[in-house]
């Protein structure tokens, strides 16, 4: 139909999650501004939220113009984050909301490209978001495909481009997504509030036969925390991961990959926990899980982690 | 950054000519032609400049009555052939500033949305230089048939499944009907090899484009329908084609291939006379030039092959 041609601007609505970390020192900010001034003119409207984790809250200082700022002393994480953007774009009806992390550098044709493929998949009611190749370290870490019952992955190779016809998982950052379908799945799940939120948002857009543009001609640089368990996971950052693994596969997932999942940990318990160079501390954090997973109910594993969520939002309410 | 020329997203006009091959039909009879005029009037005029060629191949000529205004005709009485047709329309797309060239047989059947999708396409690829053609998903009586891929050696094709839409990493093959190319690139490979003036000239093309290292767009969110002549042996071909499109495909190969896909086709060659004659039902008419092709390729050197198969074209062309 006539109205199906790409109506320009693409509205974006950007959030970068700030923790701990002043806007300007964030690489996702700058380079996100950055990349603003490459864009034609008339051909994207972009907004920024700085959605300020910071415990206690800090002093930010002078903001770029129309960057706006939210600060949310009692760390609700990347969901709330992420849910308290979507409600903005919808109200001032923007069509993308684009997710970034304070630590992700975006090259300075990002929005150019991220526009184009805005543009083309817009009219496509099927397809729900945009996925820019993720390379961490010099590896490629999103997005990726699963395999039945989640037992291999495989990552998209360098250079594609295009909706496959398989599943799409991506992670957060540097990740699009149309306002209007995210608000048809029910926004993120906030019981997943940092790990697997992405997960949980690739699931449901799954489940609900929507599909994701592979965008491989978009290079976007990330730093992931969790490939790099020495340094940067504490034992406390691992249990947390763990704890959110086993509620994703209770939660969304059926018997059949709670079993890939068992024998996922004993292979994390005995080989690869030791290959990555964890202490000890986190070989009994390793094993609880897996005691759990054979010993335990799904719905005595559910009810717990529910126990611990509502105790941690207790926890932050009385903060 | 690189430099960039600033105009507004929303000027950008899609500059497409359009040739529909014509061969003994009348232009109103073809349901290419319009199917093609509906698609016209379903564009906005002001984003789109759109030109239709019609190339007439009926030999001696034929009445075509009275044309839609804005409508080109050019009448080959000595049938040139596709290639033929499709260089001259090439020739006036360049000339007149065509971005675009879209090419078409007269029994192809377009959607009325066809040339809005299109567009959106073409504006997606437009900024990538290593993207050159469009292809949209064209099946022949419920079945597939275009676009796929080949696996090394030629050793088998596999038909991009009905809804994938991207830029695959792998060798694109799209019949000419209904792919679109940009004018450019055609130029730049000193477009269509008039030696396949009608059999494999669309395979000619593609593999010219993989050599280039150019890519092609799968859109298979555009589906056609199309008569493939070549597919019923029994209703829809002459043992004279059916002869033509052999020494084509023995001519392609010679030219392009190494010894590894000439023993492979030896084997197509032998599966065909054997095995897919008595399954289409061809007459013995068709077994004899199958027998000859299989006898050709094994006794005769690739020397041999080309020098007759070079005669031969001489010969037409001179006619």
């Amino acid at each position: 139909m006539a109205d199906s041609f790409n109506q320009f601007p693409v509205r974006i609505f950007a959030v970068i999650v700030l923790y701990k970390m002043q806007p300007s020192e964030s690489i996702a900010l700058r380079t996100l501004l950055a990349a603003i001034p490459g864009l034609q003119s008339g051909e994207a409207d972009v907004r920024i939220l700085l959605y300020d984790n910071t415990p206690g809250g800090q002093t930010v200082g002078v903001l770029p113009p129309g960057v706006q700022y939210k600060a949310n002393s009692q760390n609700g994480a990347l969901s709330a984050a992420y849910n308290y953007a979507l409600e903005i774009a919808q109200n001032e009806s923007f069509d993308w909301l684009l997710t970034l992390d304070q630590d992700t550098t975006l090259p300075i044709d990002f929005l150019c490209k991220l526009c184009n493929a805005a543009a083309f998949v817009a009219p496509m009611d099927e397809v729900a978001a945009i996925a820019p190749r993720i390379s961490s370290d010099g590896r490629i870490v999103s997005p990726f495909t699963l395999m039945k019952h989640w037992m291999l992955l495989s990552y998209f190779p360098d250079g594609f481009l295009g909706i496959p016809l398989d599943n799409v998982y991506a992670i957060n950052s540097a990740f699009m997504i149309k306002v209007s379908a995210l608000k048809a799945i029910g926004g993120y799940d906030p019981r997943f509030n940092l790990d697997f939120c992405d997960l949980v948002i690739g699931h449901r857009l799954q489940y609900n036969h929507l599909r994701v543009f592979v965008a491989g001609n978009i290079h976007v640089e990330h730093e992931l925390s969790v490939i790099d368990l020495k340094n940067r996971v504490t034992p406390g950052r691992y249990e947390d991961i763990q704890s959110a693994e086993e509620a994703f596969y209770d939660e969304y997932l059926g018997r059949v990959e709670g079993i890939v999942l068992l024998m996922r940990l004993v292979f994390r318990l005995t080989y690869k926990l030791w290959r990555d160079g964890a202490t000890s501390s986190y070989f009994p954090v390793g094993l609880r899980f897996l005691l759990k997973r054979l010993f335990y109910s799904r719905k005595h594993r559910m009810k717990s982690w529910e126990q611990s969520i509502k105790g941690h939002s207790a926890v932050k309410a009385s903060l | 950054m690189p430099e960039r020329i600033q105009t507004d997203a929303n000027d950008r006009v899609f500059k497409l000519l359009a040739v529909v091959v014509l061969y003994k039909m009348k232009p109103r009879e073809s349901v290419c032609f319009n199917s093609l005029q509906t698609a016209i009037s379903n564009v906005q005029p002001e984003k789109a400049e759109i030109r239709v060629l019609l190339y007439d191949n009926t030999p001696g000529g034929q009445d075509t009555g009275e044309l839609p205004s804005g409508v080109q005709y050019k009448a080959d009485c000595e049938n040139g052939g596709l290639a033929r047709a499709y260089n001259y329309a090439l020739k006036i797309a360049q000339e007149d500033g065509f971005d675009w060239l879209l090419t078409m047989d007269q029994d192809t059947t377009l959607p009325i949305d066809f040339l809005c999708k299109l567009w959106c396409a073409a504006a997606f690829v437009a900024p990538m230089p290593d993207v050159a053609a469009i292809v949209p998903s064209i099946s022949s009586e419920g079945r597939v048939v275009s676009p796929f891929t080949v696996m090394k050696y030629w050793t088998f094709s596999r038909r991009i499944p009905r809804g994938f839409v991207g830029i695959p990493l792998e060798s694109v093959y799209a019949a000419n009907s209904g792919t679109t190319t940009k004018v450019s690139v055609l130029k730049a490979m000193g477009g269509y090899d008039t030696r396949f003036r009608l059999d494999l000239s669309d395979f000619v093309m593609n593999h010219r484009l993989h050599c280039h290292k150019l890519r092609v767009l799968v859109a298979g969110n555009i589906h056609l329908e199309h008569e493939l002549s070549g597919q019923d042996l029994k209703i829809r071909s002459t043992p004279g084609r059916y002869e033509e499109y052999l020494h084509a495909e023995e001519g392609f190969c010679d030219e392009y291939f190494g010894r590894a896909v000439g023993l492979v086709v030896v084997v197509k060659l032998f599966y065909r006379f054997v095995y897919k004659m008595w399954r289409h039902g061809g007459s013995l008419a068709y077994s004899k030039i199958a027998f000859r092709y299989l006898c050709r390729r094994v006794l005769l050197s690739q020397k041999r092959r080309m020098k007759s198969w070079k005669e031969l074209v001489s010969r037409r062309l001179v006619a």
